[in-house]
């Protein structure tokens, strides 16, 4: 047998085949995967919709809890100042002078009433109404 | 069945400045690697088969070398040519693929490539005679880049430029690595 030399041998092949219309397929399944790859990117906000969404409706809820405490005390001011003294009257079991005990000397300052009773008139009434006469003695 | 091995002129890819500027630009980047796609895909699958031995793993890397490049396209500076850029890519697919199919089944690279040519007789993809399995099988005792070269060289009948380009080894290196390749394989060819 002679010795075997590369070069002096017919072209040896590998010996591989490829299945038939491999190659008339093969780039229509590399573009199906580069195409089914390209929209991943957006699946990826798809797929995350629901947490996107439950996420930004609790933030909305909480950011806007200090919107509505903020509002509540405004509600209050605005309402009527004589409602609330009314409320107070009648819904209270307050004595007057309970009541009194809250004010301060400019509240009394405010309550003050001038009368501009005329010495005259105070006489005449004093006199016509003589059941006073025990207030002058005390 | 369709018998392989039409030779792939690499060089036909005339003005490959203006074919990259195609490439890279959004407007025409899709019909352009339409093109890229045909001129490449005999030679890259048969440099892929070569190497991973049976016909549906070499699809599988070929595909993955494919999604790869059109991937990286952007980052193809233009150092170095297309067709080696491409070569690059698709010998680093199939070595890893390789390595992590020998991983799976717990074993060696050498180990699974020596099980497929085992099997090759009984593949229906692989029709070759007693002296293709006899090269088959003597190659495969090859150290890796031994075999690489080998394959480049004599199945694929690359010029050393043009490998040098794609495993980044001198040229006198490859002819070193081609030298022994040849040696070991005439002594098992005559011992067999």
């Amino acid at each position: 047998m002679n010795e075997f030399k590369l070069d002096n041998q017919p072209k040896i092949s590998p010996g591989f085949k490829v299945p038939e219309g491999y190659f008339d397929t093969l780039s229509e399944n590399i573009n199906a995967r580069l195409n089914a790859d390209e929209p991943k990117v957006i699946s990826l906000y798809q797929r995350h919709k629901k947490t996107i969404y439950a996420v930004a409706a609790v933030l909305a809820i909480a950011l806007s809890v200090p919107f509505f405490m903020q509002q509540q005390p405004k509600v209050v001011s605005d309402l009527d100042q004589s409602v609330i003294e009314d409320y107070i009257s009648y819904n209270t079991k307050m004595t007057p002078y309970e009541l009194a005990e809250y004010l301060d000397k400019e509240d009394i300052e405010k309550l003050k009433v001038d009368f501009e009773i005329q010495d005259k008139v105070l006489e005449e009434s004093l006199l016509n109404n003589i059941d006073v006469e025990q207030y002058i003695v005390n | 069945m369709v018998y392989y091995y039409s030779y792939y002129k690499l060089s036909n890819l005339q003005d490959e400045k203006v074919f990259i500027e195609e490439l890279l630009n959004p407007k025409t980047q899709n019909k352009a690697f339409q093109v890229l796609l045909q001129q490449f895909q005999k030679p890259l699958y048969h440099h892929i088969r070569t190497i991973v031995l049976n016909h549906d793993d070499a699809d599988d890397v070929l595909q993955n070398t494919f999604v790869k490049v059109f991937r990286y396209l952007k980052d193809f500076k233009g150092d170095s040519k297309l067709f080696s850029w491409m070569f690059r890519i698709a010998t680093n697919e199939a070595i890893t693929f390789l390595n992590q199919k020998a991983k799976k089944h717990n074993t060696t690279g050498v180990a699974i490539q020596t099980k497929t040519i085992d099997n090759l007789e009984a593949d229906d993809y692989f029709d070759g005679d007693e002296i293709q399995l006899k090269l088959q099988k003597a190659i495969v005792l090859l150290p890796e880049k031994q075999q690489l070269v080998f394959k480049m060289k004599y199945f694929e009948e690359l010029k050393y430029e043009e490998i040098s380009e794609i495993l980044g080894t001198s040229v006198g290196g490859l002819k070193a690595s081609y030298h022994h390749a040849v040696k070991k394989i005439e002594e098992y060819m005559n011992i067999h």
